[in-house]
């Protein structure tokens, strides 16, 4: 509450004083962070030490006109980051030279539905109702896969394209771990930086909870007044 | 509170419209091609006349007056006529009646320019970008090692498109964004559409030129010449 009180301030001066340094904040934060193209920022400067070629004598108009395309010698660039970053000035979006025909989530790839078939070669079979002693599934094998001899099940199953292989209760070492991968794939992971939308759901919330602050004290306000009163 | 919440949206909407902005960048550098339909013998005080449009044709003295102060190879006949200055972005392209011959890329880091020149005519020229004092673009004679349409640089983490390496560590030409105040790692930056029809006509082998020209032994020249001579 002592916070708020301070935000109080009476005098307009002080406010407008705290607007204009709010603001003088986000410009250099953004400056900072190369969000401010540098064109915009510093004036483009004239290139140095360079002067139009003059020529006054018409023998030599193409070769003037030839030199004088020129914008000059380069002046004063913008610096260059390290070597190992994203390039040099404001981040470049060269996307318009090629635009992607495809977009990858997160380097995670859906398996191709139609090499799992070729796999498997046939329906997938289970084989419940064939062994006394039925444990947990262990996933689908593909044809081509041998397994270790020491499960009956497994042996049998391998003979039977794309069967559902059951291994015994209690067994780890099955061979069982191989398949087509036909469960959904992870999430992609959270990107590091934030959406723009999330930075847009932050200030909303920030805005909320300060009008449900600011409410609040309000009606501590009155309840003040009416026990004073 | 009323000056807070302004404050407030005041900042946001600089800071969405200078975002805006930034990520505008490539839209507002599209290269703007000069026109090139431009009949110069119309215009005055133009002595040499041009046998192809928009070309201007170079007298042997101004030829050999190029070649020694390194603005174009020897031997050439004519250049592009561009009267005004370029435009980081800008560039110009006719190959209009030129023979098909062996293409030769110049490239002027003092001028920040490079022409492509064929059968002793320049058919292309543009406002390129180049490396900075401390990763220099390298001066000399060089041939188009590879060809890369889509080149992506793992050292940089930039995109390279139409990329035509010189050299053995890395030096290239390729497409660039083209601003005032841009510098490269000793690449050489060009427009898009530019690099484009250049990556379609360079091969394997062609010569490239990197110098650093001397206008100033013209002036002299011309200076301590009286143009009556000529």
């Amino acid at each position: 509450m002592e916070f708020f009180n301070i935000l109080r301030v009476q005098s307009k001066r002080g406010l407008l004083l705290a607007t204009a340094a709010f603001g003088l904040l986000g410009i250099a934060v953004l400056y900072h962070q190369d969000l401010i193209p540098s064109a915009w920022a510093r004036s483009t400067e004239p290139d140095k030490g360079y002067h139009a070629f003059q020529q006054t004598d018409t023998a030599f108009q193409t070769l003037s006109d030839f030199i004088n395309r020129s914008p000059g010698e380069r002046g004063e660039i913008d610096r260059l980051k390290g070597v190992f970053t994203k390039g040099i000035g404001p981040q470049e979006d060269r996307s318009s030279v090629f635009p992607p025909s495809q977009r990858a989530l997160g380097k995670v790839f859906d398996p191709d539905p139609l090499t799992i078939d070729a796999a498997q070669q046939g329906p997938i079979v289970p084989l419940t109702s064939s062994f006394d002693d039925v444990g947990t599934p262990m996933g689908l094998i593909p044809l081509d896969q041998t397994i270790g001899g020491s499960l009956g099940p497994g042996n049998i199953a391998n003979t039977i394209p794309g069967s559902v292989i059951f291994g015994p209760n209690g067994s780890s070492s099955s061979g069982g771990s191989g398949g087509g991968g036909g469960d959904n794939p992870p999430p992609p992971p959270t990107s590091a930086v934030p959406e723009p939308s999330a930075w847009a759901l932050l200030l909303v919330g920030f805005f909320g909870a300060g009008f449900a602050l600011r409410k609040g004290r309000a009606k501590d306000d009155r309840r003040r007044q009416m026990v004073a009163s | 509170m009323k000056y807070c919440l302004l404050g407030l949206s005041v900042g946001l909407g600089l800071a969405g419209a200078l975002i805006w902005l930034n990520m505008e960048p490539s839209k507002r550098e599209q290269p703007l091609r000069i026109n090139q339909t431009v009949d110069n013998n119309s215009q005055s005080g133009r002595m040499h006349s041009e046998s192809l449009t928009g070309r201007a044709k170079l007298s042997l003295t101004e030829a050999r007056m190029a070649a020694q102060a390194n603005l174009m190879p020897p031997g050439v006949q004519s250049v592009l006529a561009i009267d005004t200055p370029l435009k980081h972005g800008q560039f110009v392209w006719n190959e209009n009646g030129v023979p098909q011959a062996s293409t030769h890329i110049w490239v002027d880091l003092r001028r920040q320019t490079i022409s492509i020149f064929r059968a002793g005519h320049e058919i292309g020229s543009a406002i390129i970008v180049y490396g900075t004092d401390e990763k220099q673009t390298p001066l000399g004679r060089f041939e188009i090692l590879s060809k890369h349409r889509h080149y992506h640089s793992r050292s940089y983490g930039a995109e390279m498109p139409y990329a035509m390496f010189i050299t053995e560590d890395g030096i290239a030409l390729h497409s660039s964004v083209l601003q005032p105040r841009h510098a490269t790692h000793g690449c050489v930056g060009l427009p898009d559409e530019f690099s484009r029809r250049l990556f379609e006509i360079a091969e394997v082998g062609t010569t490239v030129e990197i110098v650093h020209s001397d206008t100033e032994s013209i002036e002299r020249h011309l200076t301590a010449t009286p143009a009556s001579i000529h």
